[in-house]
């Protein structure tokens, strides 16, 4: 028996049907950085920023204090490759270069009519720098444009 | 960068910073703002533009590009239409990282961001949430006259 009729549509999918690409979700995170940076402030915001990378990278920066370079590498090219989105990451021994002409949530924010949040560039330095906290690697931004999110960045061993 | 791969233990977290400042009152508030902002120009516009039918075009675009497992039923005779989330792509993702507890209450900002959108056309949103299991189910009727 069909289930399906002028009046009835049914779907029915699989996790493995679809590529996991939610992209509004940079529009739900801009939410989130705007209510907690006009409520509480550019401190707060960096505060929970933090306490979202020890939570969430906490696995990758016990890997990154005993100085491996290349689990840095391998998760900084694989979120850029599941965002389908283009960017140059150069690896030496030493250094990590990343270089992108637009940022996926500045651009999509910007997409869908909407600001990014004040101080959007923490989700990069306060993230990253706290990534690095107690391990042999410092990062720093050599430029950020905050109309694009175009930058360069640089995860280097101290 | 934050990539929208890693939103939900972003989500997560801020869940947990929020409650930390003010509660679950604001928490709430959170979530209340959240629907406001983020769904009025998606499910509350189709809404609006396809009554219930809105419901359907809404979740397939966003069930289908978060890789849920799901089954989802329109019914227009009936007035109904229902979600069978056989596994939420979010919740379990946060059951999986063992390394991370999700925020107590999570699968909670669902119907905090649906249900007063839905009501306000009109419609009656129940559910049943398994949080443990990654679970839900969501059922959205017409109001019988």
């Amino acid at each position: 028996m069909s289930q399906e009729s002028p009046s009835r549509k049914m779907m029915t999918r699989k996790a493995s049907d679809n590529k996991y690409l939610h992209k509004d979700f940079h529009l739900s995170m801009n939410i989130l950085l705007k209510y907690i940076y006009e409520n509480y402030g550019t401190d707060q915001m960096i505060r929970y920023l933090k306490q979202y990378t020890e939570a969430y990278l906490g696995s990758l920066n016990k890997k990154m204090k005993t100085g491996d370079i290349n689990s840095l590498a391998e998760y900084l090219t694989d979120i850029y490759q599941k965002e389908d989105w283009p960017v140059d990451i150069h690896v030496t021994g030493e250094k990590i270069i990343i270089e992108q002409k637009t940022c996926p949530g500045i651009s999509q924010i910007k997409a869908k009519g909407e600001t990014p949040c004040p101080h959007y560039i923490e989700t990069y330095n306060t993230v990253y720098n706290t990534l690095c906290q107690n391990t042999p690697f410092v990062y720093k931004i050599e430029f950020f444009d905050e109309e694009t999110g175009a930058c360069k960045q640089i995860f280097e061993r101290k | 960068m934050i990539s929208c791969t890693e939103f939900i233990p972003a989500y997560s977290e801020g869940f947990k910073f929020i409650e930390s400042m003010g509660g679950r009152d604001e928490l709430e508030k959170f979530w209340s703002e959240l629907s406001n902002s983020y769904l009025k120009n998606s499910l509350q516009k189709l809404l609006n533009d396809e009554g219930l039918a809105g419901c359907y075009t809404y979740w397939s675009h966003s069930l289908n590009e978060e890789a849920a497992d799901f089954t989802m039923i329109l019914d227009e005779e009936r007035g109904e239409f229902s979600i069978e989330m056989h596994k939420c792509p979010s919740k379990g993702m946060l059951l999986q990282m063992k390394h991370m507890n999700p925020h107590h209450a999570y699968c909670d900002h669902c119907p905090a961001l649906y249900k007063p959108i839905i009501e306000k056309q009109g419609l009656t949103y129940d559910h049943e949430i398994d949080g443990d299991n990654a679970s839900c189910k969501i059922v959205i009727k017409k109001l019988e006259k």
